[in-house]
């Protein structure tokens, strides 16, 4: 495995493990106030408050506990949607590439118009109809995340299908599921761990920008998105509230588009339809 | 190929892109229609809080609200044909007006995205590849995985704060001069340059290796020239087929960018429709959306027929 890789794995880890077990450890409470401590600055700067090392919002919560708090939910919006999106994609794509036909060209033709629709203007539209909430933000990412995997998985499929071990497969009587969870869900596997690392980081910054406009995850609830809606009205005067959030998602993108890079090179898979 | 074959192929290739359009505009629409009716009652919005059951019912009537589902739809669809999305309650103005109305400027930023990725983009990428092991060339591959990774929303408050706020050589605010559109030109552009860095990069480092760049420098060529002349063109197609898929996101993007700069394009009115519960408003953005994507999508096919030294050549010969 290259350096890059290692130190891209051994990042994501630390993230996931200070935003998971961070806030307990610590006994930090990402929604306690403390009117009189409103809009502590970082350690550095004159006026920061021992107890408030990066700081404090403008209701006095400390912004430690709520960045770790937020790469919590944000996190967990990510892998959960990235994971329903390939378990769909998967599924979608298995089904495809494995009948053909007719169930082929609609769930294709249907991918290449949903793939090429501008998404966050339809979920805005759609959460402004249906109010905003964790499900509904998660359910639409699943919406716009599935194509890709669908794409892939049916491109591979469509390709090992007549390899000699999937017809030696059918041929000695393996049925439709045996075939397909036993012979071609393996063969897409590897292509598919990609997609879902990548799509990790799609995730959380869709969710971020959602949540910055106020309209995914909800306050008081912190999300890196939120805690940066916050930090806008007062960003001459308090800085820093936008900062610790905009720092951890923009290393966590990169974190997780270089574990995805080194993976696709490790597993030697083309995700050449990733769009 | 000769001029008449010529003919029924354009003919095809434009009733392919209708039908797309016609499913596309319709599709998403009628999405947008069967969620706005079932989530709630819109007369009941439109009244207010402090309405009566008597202003509900009146205004129920007066939209047709009170008819079957179907028959609404069938109302709905035939109000698209004539590209009446209804009138805005808060401003009395016909939504689709409202919103090409504001569309210049949006378009304004998205365009000045595109000019950048392949004025600043391609020669960045090409000095990444021309000279690989320079520290220069480093720089720019990482600066653009950086630009990669950094949200818009999070680049935007950063150049907010830095350019408007701290140094107050940019306006912050609003969308008054053709100043206002710097900052958030540059923080659209940011992730789509970055992107077009690395393809220009990674296409040219390809072609390289090949066979017909190995014949150029061993007769003389310098390697510039080579890769300019010669690699260039092969790299142009998948950044095309990048910049077309990527119009979409950008019209996206813009949805947070102009917020955050208040800008005042079709995003903004998106988000501040969806605050207000100004369905026309939402609908009519959502139709030009639409039909604005499937527009970059035929333009970059037909981009893409003119640009790939494979189909240029079939063609002349």
């Amino acid at each position: 495995m290259r350096t890059s890789v290692r130190i891209a794995l051994a990042g994501s880890a630390l993230i996931a493990l200070a935003v998971t077990f961070g806030p307990p450890l610590l006994g930090l409470d990402p929604l306690e106030q403390d009117l009189p401590a409103k809009l502590a600055p970082p350690f550095w700067m004159e006026g920061a408050l021992a107890g408030h090392p990066l700081g404090t919002d403008q209701l006095g919560r400390d912004l430690l506990a709520r960045v770790l708090a937020g790469g919590r939910t944000s996190l967990l919006v990510g892998f959960a949607a990235s994971s329903l999106a390939c378990a769909v994609g998967i599924v979608v794509g298995l089904l495809a590439g494995y009948l053909g036909g007719w169930v082929d060209r609609l769930v294709m033709g249907l991918g290449d118009l949903w793939i090429a629709f501008p998404f966050l203007v339809l979920a805005i539209a759609t959460i402004g109809v249906v109010g905003s909430s964790t499900p509904v933000l998660i359910t639409l990412l699943v919406l716009a995340g599935w194509v890709t995997s669908a794409r892939v998985t049916r491109a591979i499929v469509k390709q090992v299908r007549g390899e000699d071990y999937v017809m030696a497969a059918v041929g000695a009587g393996a049925g439709h599921l045996n075939v397909l969870t036993r012979h071609l869900l393996p063969a897409v596997a590897g292509a598919n761990l990609v997609i879902w690392t990548f799509s990790v980081g799609t995730m959380v910054l869709v969710e971020g920008g959602l949540s910055f406009l106020g309209l995914g995850v909800r306050p008081p609830t912190p999300s890196w998105g939120t805690i940066l809606n916050d930090g806008r009205e007062l960003l001459e005067t308090a800085w820093w509230i936008p900062l610790w959030p905009g720092l951890t998602l923009t290393l966590t993108v990169l974190l997780v588009n270089l574990l995805g890079d080194g993976l696709r090179d490790t597993l030697d898979v083309r995700t050449d339809d990733h769009a | 190929m000769s001029a008449g074959r010529t003919a029924p192929r354009v003919l095809r290739a434009g009733a392919v892109w209708l039908v797309r359009l016609v499913v596309t505009v319709l599709g998403v629409l009628t999405l947008l229609f069967f969620l706005l009716r079932l989530s709630g009652d819109p007369a009941a919005v439109l009244v207010g809080p402090g309405g009566s059951q008597e202003d509900i019912d009146r205004v129920r009537t007066e939209l047709g609200l009170d008819l079957p589902l179907w028959t609404q739809y069938g109302t709905f669809l035939g109000d698209v044909a004539r590209l009446d999305f209804g009138v805005s309650p808060h401003t009395g103005e016909p939504a689709i007006s409202a919103v090409l109305a504001r569309l210049p400027l949006t378009l304004q930023i998205v365009g000045a995205t595109l000019a950048l990725a392949v004025l600043v983009g391609v020669p960045l990428g090409m000095l990444a590849a021309a000279r690989a092991r320079h520290a220069s060339a480093r720089a720019v591959t990482a600066a653009a995985s950086i630009a990669q990774a950094m949200p818009n929303f999070v680049l935007g408050l950063l150049l907010l704060l830095v350019f408007a706020l701290w140094l107050g050589w940019l306006p912050s605010y609003g969308a008054e001069s053709p100043l206002h559109a710097v900052l958030p030109t540059l923080t659209l552009a940011a992730f789509t340059v970055a992107r077009v860095v690395r393809l220009v990069r990674a296409g040219l480092l390809e072609a390289i290796e090949q066979d017909f760049i190995r014949t150029v420098r061993a007769k003389g060529g310098g390697r510039l020239r080579a890769l300019a002349r010669h690699a260039l063109p092969n790299a142009f197609p998948p950044v095309l087929a990048f910049l077309v898929v990527d119009s979409a996101y950008l019209l996206s993007s813009t949805v947070i960018v102009e917020q955050l700069y208040a800008y005042d394009g079709i995003g903004k009115q998106l988000v501040d429709a969806i605050f207000q519960r100004d369905y026309p408003i939402v609908q009519a953005t959502v139709f030009v959306v639409a039909v604005l994507v499937v527009a970059v999508s035929a333009i970059g096919d037909v981009l893409g027929a003119l640009v790939d030294p494979r189909v240029r050549r079939e063609a002349a010969g």
